[in-house]
C-alpha cells in the first residue's frame, strides 16, 4: 500500500514538476538571460562530488538547499544557513534537535520526497544531496541548479561533512569541528570512565518490540568513537534497526548503558520510557536495574545525522554518565 | 460431543503455545516448572517468561480469535455468503483507520481509547458496506455484497495511507500492528478488549434464533414472527464490538474470519448456536497456532500472524471461489 501510494504521489509531484518546468523554460527563459546573477560576480568552479561527477557550481553560492538529513546538518555545523531542506524523518518539520537553527528556512517536503514545486519557488543556485537520491528527482534537480552529491549512501557523518564543506569552500570550518568534536570526545571519556570495558545498546521503542541499532548506524558510529563496546548479540553489521524484538528475548539489549530513543514529540517520549520500564521482561534488564536506561530523542539517536547530530549524541551521553554518578 | 473434541484441542493448543517462545525457555523448563521442579536455574525469569509474557499473548490470541471467528460467522449469516468476513468488507479496515484516525486527531493513547475508536470505524465500515450493499429493503446478491465490501475497504485505504503520510511517527508506530500481531500484549489490555468482546459475545447469543430463521430466507424468517432487520442490526452490531476489539489489541488479521466458519461448517451446520460458537472456538485455535510459530520461527525477532493466518486463508478463499457456486446464498 504504502509503495503503490508513494508511487502515484510521485508520478503526480512528476506529472506536475514536468508542466512547471515546461511552463518555466517557455517564459522564464528571458528573464534569467537577463539578470544573470552567478556569471555577473563572475566566479563558477568544478570540483567532483562524492560520486565522482564533475559539477560546476558558483563559488559564493546565495541560496543552497540541504535535501538529507546530514547536509542539513553539516551545513549549520559549517555556519551556513541552507535557504530550504526537508523535513527530519518520522516529523513533520525540520528535525526537533537543530532547534531554533533551522529558523527562516523554506520547508520542502518530507525527507526524500522534496517538492519540485517548492525547490522552484525558492530558486536555489546549488543543491547538496547526499546518500539516496531518486534518479528522477535528480535528474529534474540539475534542470534548476547544479547538483552536489556530498556523500554516497551508507557513509558516516565525516564523509558529509566532508563533502559539503568541499561544495562550500568551507574546509577550514570543517576542520575545526572536527577537532572541536574531538575535544568533546576527550571530555566525554572522562565523564564516563572506561568506556572500553563497558556495553552500550541503541534501541528503538516500539508497544510491540523493541529494535536495536546495527553496527554500522550513526549513533553507533558516536559510540565507537568513545570507545563503547556492542553486546555480542547485536554485532549485526548494517546502517538500519533490527526487526522488532520478541520480549522473550529482550535480553538482546541489555548492556550497561541502555540507550532508548522514539521519534515521537516529548510528551509521548516520556511516556514511552514509564512503559518501557514498567514492562516487566524490561524492567529485569541489568541496565534497568542499575538505572542506566537513558531516554534519548530517536530524531538524533535513531536516523541518520550529522556532525551536529553527533555532537549531540555526545552530550547526552556526557550527561547520563554525569547524572549516573 | 463434536464442540468438545473441538474445545479438546484448543485446550491442547494453548498448553502447547506455552511451552513454546523465543526465548531459552524450553519445553522441557515449562513442563519441570509446572511439575513443580524446585531447582531450576533462574526460576523467577521462567515465572516472568510464562505468566508476564506467554500467558497474556496466549489469553490475546484466544480473545481475538474468538472475536474474528464469530464476527465472519455472524456476517457469512446475516448475508448469506460464504465469502463475507470482516476483511474483505471492509470492516477491518474501518476499525484500523479509527485507531489511527483516533492517533492522529484525537489524540488516543490508551488501549481503552484505541478500542473506541476502532469499534467507531468498524461500526462506520460495517454499516457503509451494508447500506451500500442493499437496495429497496432487499438482500443484496453475494456478488455486489463483496463488490461493495472492497470498494469500501479501498477508500479506508486511501485515507489511511493519507494519515499516515501526512505523520510518518504513527506510519512508524502503525507498520508492525498492521501486520496483524499479538507481540507486546500485556495483562493490563486483557480487562479492556474483554469489556469489548463480552457484550459483542451477548449480543450474537440474543441473535442466534435470528440469525438461523435468516439461514431460511427473509419471507420465511418473517412468517415466523422474527424480524430480520432487527437481527441484521443487532448482529451488526455486535460483529463492530468484535472486530473492534480485535483490531485495537492486535490489528486486523486478515481472513481469520473466513477461515474459522469454514472449518466450523464441516463440524455443526445446522444449529445456529453450536455453529457460532465453534466458529470462535476455530477463530482462537488458528490464532493461538499462529502466534505460536510468530514468536519461533525468526527468533529472536517476531513474524506478523497476519501473515501466517494468510497462508492458510488465502488457498480456502481460492478454493471457495472455485467451487461450483461460489457465490450463491448459504444452503440453508
Amino acid at each position: 500500500m504504502k509503495n503503490s501510494l508513494s508511487l502515484f504521489i510521485r508520478t503526480t509531484v512528476a506529472a506536475f514538476a514536468a508542466a512547471v518546468l515546461l511552463f518555466s523554460a517557455g517564459c522564464g527563459d528571458a528573464s534569467r538571460t537577463a539578470a544573470p546573477s552567478v556569471s555577473e560576480t563572475g566566479a563558477t568552479r568544478t570540483i567532483s562530488d562524492a560520486l565522482g561527477n564533475d559539477v560546476t557550481i558558483p563559488v559564493r553560492p546565495e541560496r543552497v538547499l540541504a535535501l538529507s538529513e546530514a547536509d542539513l546538518d553539516a551545513m549549520l555545523a559549517l555556519g551556513v544557513t541552507p535557504a530550504g531542506a526537508c523535513a527530519g524523518r518520522g516529523q513533520a518539520s525540520f528535525p526537533r534537535y537543530l532547534g531554533e537553527e533551522t529558523a527562516g528556512m523554506t520547508l520542502l517536503g518530507a525527507l526524500y520526497r522534496p517538492s519540485v514545486d517548492r525547490i522552484l519557488q525558492v530558486d536555489p543556485d546549488l543543491i547538496l544531496a547526499g546518500g539516496w537520491l531518486d534518479a528522477g528527482l535528480e535528474e529534474q534537480l540539475r534542470r534548476i541548479a547544479p547538483v552536489v552529491r556530498t556523500h554516497a549512501t551508507g557513509d558516516g557523518w565525516r564523509d558529509a561533512l566532508r563533502g559539503v564543506a568541499s561544495a562550500l569552500d568551507r574546509e577550514a570550518e570543517a576542520k575545526a569541528f572536527l577537532s572541536r568534536y574531538d575535544g568533546r570526545l576527550e571530555a566525554v571519556r572522562a565523564a564516563v570512565g572506561a568506556p572500553g570495558e563497558l556495553e552500550a545498546s541503541v534501541v528503538r521503542w516500539n508497544p510491540k518490540g523493541p529494535a536495536f541499532m546495527y553496527a554500522d548506524s550513526f549513533s553507533r558510529g558516536v559510540l565507537n568513537d568513545i570507545g563503547f563496546r556492542v553486546p555480542e548479540a547485536q554485532q549485526v553489521p548494517g546502517p538500519a534497526h533490527s526487526p522488532v524484538l520478541s520480549f522473550e528475548s529482550l535480553d538482546q539489549i541489555d548492556a550497561d548503558w541502555l540507550f532508548l530513543g522514539t521519534l515521537s514529540g516529548e510528551g509521548e517520549a516520556a511516556k514511552t520510557l514509564e512503559h518501557a520500564l514498567s514492562h516487566p521482561a524490561f524492567a529485569r534488564l541489568r541496565a534497568a536495574t542499575e538505572g542506566r536506561v537513558v531516554r534519548v530523542d530517536g530524531s538524533v539517536w535513531t536516523s541518520a545525522g550529522g556532525p551536529l547530530a553527533a555532537l549531540k549524541i555526545l552530550e547526552d551521553v556526557e550527561e547520563a554518565a554525569r547524572n549516573g554518578e | 460431543m463434536r464442540i468438545g473434541a473441538v474445545i479438546l484441542v484448543l485446550l491442547a493448543f494453548v498448553l502447547l503455545s506455552f511451552g513454546f517462545g523465543s526465548g531459552e525457555v524450553s519445553p522441557v523448563v515449562v513442563l519441570r516448572y509446572l511439575f513443580g521442579a524446585t531447582e531450576l536455574p533462574d526460576r523467577e525469569h521462567v515465572e516472568m517468561v510464562l505468566w508476564s509474557l506467554r500467558l497474556p499473548r496466549i489469553l490475546g490470541a484466544v480473545l481475538v480469535g474468538a472475536c474474528f471467528g464469530l464476527a465472519g460467522a455472524l456476517l457469512q449469516t446475516i448475508t448469506r455468503n460464504r465469502l463475507a468476513e470482516t476483511d474483505l468488507l471492509g470492516i477491518n479496515g474501518g476499525a484500523a483507520l479509527g485507531v489511527v484516525a483516533g492517533m492522529a486527531y484525537v489524540g488516543a493513547a490508551t488501549a481503552t481509547e484505541h478500542m473506541l475508536a476502532a469499534f467507531v470505524g468498524a461500526l462506520g465500515g460495517t454499516l457503509a458496506v451494508v447500506v451500500v450493499a442493499r437496495r429497496g429493503g432487499e438482500t443484496s446478491s453475494p456478488l455486489r455484497l463483496i463488490l461493495a465490501g472492497l470498494a469500501i475497504a479501498s477508500v479506508f485505504q486511501g485515507v489511511l495511507g493519507f494519515i499516515l503520510l501526512e505523520d510518518q511517527n504513527h506510519l512508524d508506530r502503525y507498520r508492525f500492528w498492521v501486520l496483524g500481531s499479538l507481540a507486546g500484549v500485556r495483562t493490563s489490555q486483557l480487562a479492556p478488549a474483554l469489556a469489548g468482546a463480552v457484550p459483542g459475545w451477548v449480543l450474537a447469543v440474543a441473535t442466534v434464533r435470528g440469525c438461523a430463521a435468516l439461514n431460511l430466507g427473509d419471507e420465511i424468517a418473517e412468517n415466523l414472527g422474527h424480524r430480520p432487520g432487527r437481527t441484521r442490526l443487532l448482529a451488526v452490531l455486535s460483529v463492530a464490538l468484535l472486530t473492534g476489539t480485535a483490531v485495537s489489541l492486535s490489528g486486523p488479521v486478515v481472513l481469520l474470519g473466513l477461515v474459522a466458519p469454514y472449518a466450523a461448517r464441516h463440524v455443526e451446520r445446522d444449529r445456529m448456536g453450536r455453529f457460532l460458537l465453534c466458529s470462535a472456538l476455530f477463530g482462537s485455535g488458528v490464532l493461538v497456532v499462529a502466534d505460536t510459530l510468530c514468536r519461533t520461527i525468526v527468533r529472536p525477532y517476531e513474524a506478523p500472524a497476519s501473515v501466517l493466518v494468510a497462508l492458510v486463508g488465502a488457498p480456502l478463499l481460492i478454493h471457495i471461489a472455485r467451487s461450483p457456486r461460489p457465490l450463491a446464498a448459504l444452503d440453508r
